[in-house]
């Protein structure tokens, strides 16, 4: 294994290839370390998840990051997918607990997992859905949750502080012209388009200006006055990318390294494992949760 | 954009030379090996924060330059000196905070808001020289890397103006009139401390906020004034 520091340039070390099981480390990596368990959290230090169907491959990792397997606190990051058959649509909901909230890894959870099942239901029932009625789902999910919602004397505003999440649910529908892309966002999650090496972000991005940075978010349960689904077509040549900002982050405008270790491995779907081995690179001072759902379409096969 | 190298909160300890500091320089310069000590404990916080400290007096002297505190090996000395200009100690932040932030964004960094956290044992021997310059360095849209301002006074600080130079009223502390100064030195430096490392945690995690609570000893100045 390559020692990051030995070199100045900055480049990729231990890139991924058949075998390579060594973290990948973009630049200079993170500390090396054992993990510390999250006493008593359920959610395990990784989820990966991916399937193939007639129309589309989809990957999904969900990764505790350094600093939370540091402390030995819980991964905060969340994410589904799921399949309506009827419709081929492919499902997705990615949510991102905001750390000051103490039962953040919750709220992702019940988030994400709502946000599925709304849409679902919805596309069953009436065959299209309504985002923003999702987030409000998904929200009244949070407040009305048994264990973690609302209780009496309480405002929405305990439950955001106990709770608090980011949500990006969206879905990817085949039709005539071509697979459709609809995605609604609450926070700062993203979603991007993969084509040609480059990243052309879908909802709103984190730091577009040239001000400091900032981490403070809008999140769930709170509702935002306007919430409007966006729609794009998912191009034969294009992968559709949803993230939290562990990857949004390091990734940036998509032109670095870590855009450039995205775009050579996410060309073709790798195997579920190798997705999340390269969704897990190592990179100092990006330590936060990272989740990255992708979907390909598969054109031309058959059904 | 190009390659995104890291993501870094420059730290700048903005503390009080003059020789009304005396002997509790001493405690200072300890309380800033005990942050160094809890820094390289904390590797992972360590690696986000870039770390300056001025001591100011008739002056403002740089005594340590954004630095890494992983791979510094030599603390910065401070020297009691002259008297308590406030005017030098924010025209120093306002000249070199906007050239770290270039500077640190020129090396493929981005750069969170900057955090001072500033130390005074007595009002300004310049009277209200200190004020314009303060509000420039403070304000958003002329100064686009504006810092948080968290301000501690102790001995002969006076609580008004200690809660002006704060940004925030949650951010300035009082020490109370009778704890022995070395002693405020070392709780400020205790809490200093937790703060820097809980900010180097927490970055990029979703909270937003910079925290310090009341060094032992000390009462917000809202309680106060």
């Amino acid at each position: 294994m390559t020692t990051p520091q030995e070199i100045d340039e900055p480049r990729v070390h231990n890139p991924p290839r058949r075998g390579q099981w060594d973290p990948i480390v973009v630049d200079r990596g993170s500390m090396v370390f054992e993990p510390r368990p999250s006493v008593g959290r359920v959610p395990p230090d990784t989820i990966c998840d991916g399937w193939s169907t007639p129309d589309f491959t989809v990957r999904l990792a969900s990764i505790r990051g350094d600093a939370h397997r540091h402390a030995g606190r819980p991964r905060q990051d969340h994410a589904e997918i799921t399949l309506h058959p009827p419709t081929g649509t492919v499902l997705f909901a990615v949510a991102d607990g905001v750390s000051s909230a103490p039962l953040a890894d919750i709220g992702a959870r019940i988030a994400a997992s709502c946000a599925l099942s709304a849409a679902w239901r919805m596309l069953d029932e009436s065959g299209t859905v309504d985002w923003a009625g999702v987030v409000a789902a998904a929200a009244r999910a949070m407040l009305r949750d048994r264990d973690h919602g609302l209780r009496a004397g309480e405002t929405p505003a305990d439950v955001e502080r106990r709770l608090a999440t980011t949500l990006v649910a969206g879905g990817v529908r085949p039709g005539p012209a071509g697979p459709l892309v609809s995605v609604v966002q609450v926070g700062d999650s993203g979603a991007w388009l993969l084509q040609d090496g480059a990243f052309r972000p879908i909802l709103r991005v984190k730091h577009g200006g040239g001000g400091p940075l900032s981490s403070a978010v809008e999140p769930l349960p709170r509702v935002p006055v306007t919430l409007r689904a966006e729609e794009v077509p998912l191009p034969p040549s294009g992968v559709l990318l949803v993230g939290t900002d562990g990857i949004g982050d390091p990734l940036g405008d998509g032109t670095g390294l870590v855009g450039s270790l995205l775009a050579h491995t996410l060309a073709e779907p790798p195997p579920m494992l190798g997705f999340a081995h390269v969704a897990g690179f190592s990179r100092e001072t990006f330590d936060d949760d990272r989740t990255l759902v992708a979907v390909w379409s598969r054109p031309g096969r058959p059904r | 954009m190009p390659d995104i190298r890291g993501q870094l909160l420059p730290i700048y300890l903005l503390v009080d030379e003059s020789m009304s500091m005396g002997s509790n320089i001493a405690e200072l310069e300890a309380g800033l090996n005990a942050l160094h000590a809890a820094l390289l404990a904390e590797p992972m916080a360590a690696a986000k924060v870039r770390l300056s400290v001025i001591g100011f007096s008739d002056d403002a002297v740089l005594r340590l330059d954004l630095a890494d505190i992983r791979t510094l090996t030599d603390l910065p000395r401070l020297a009691k000196r002259g008297r308590t200009s406030y005017a030098a100690a924010f025209a120093e932040l306002e000249r070199r905070i906007p050239d770290d932030v270039s500077k640190l964004k020129r090396g493929g960094y981005q750069v969170h808001r900057p955090a001072v956290y500033f130390l005074s044992d007595g009002e300004p021997t310049d009277g209200r020289a200190w004020e314009p310059i303060h509000a420039r360095l403070v304000d958003r849209a002329r100064t686009p890397a504006a810092p948080n301002i968290i301000a501690c006074g102790i001995g002969d600080a006076d609580a008004e103006i200690i809660l002006s130079v704060a940004t925030e009223p949650r951010y300035a502390f009082i020490a109370a009139s009778s704890t022995d100064v070395g002693a405020s030195v070392a709780k400020f430096c205790v809490e200093l401390t937790k703060s820097v490392v809980k900010s180097g945690r927490t970055l990029a995690t979703g909270s937003p906020e910079l925290v310090m609570n009341p060094p032992e000893g000390f009462r917000l100045v809202i309680d106060v004034v």
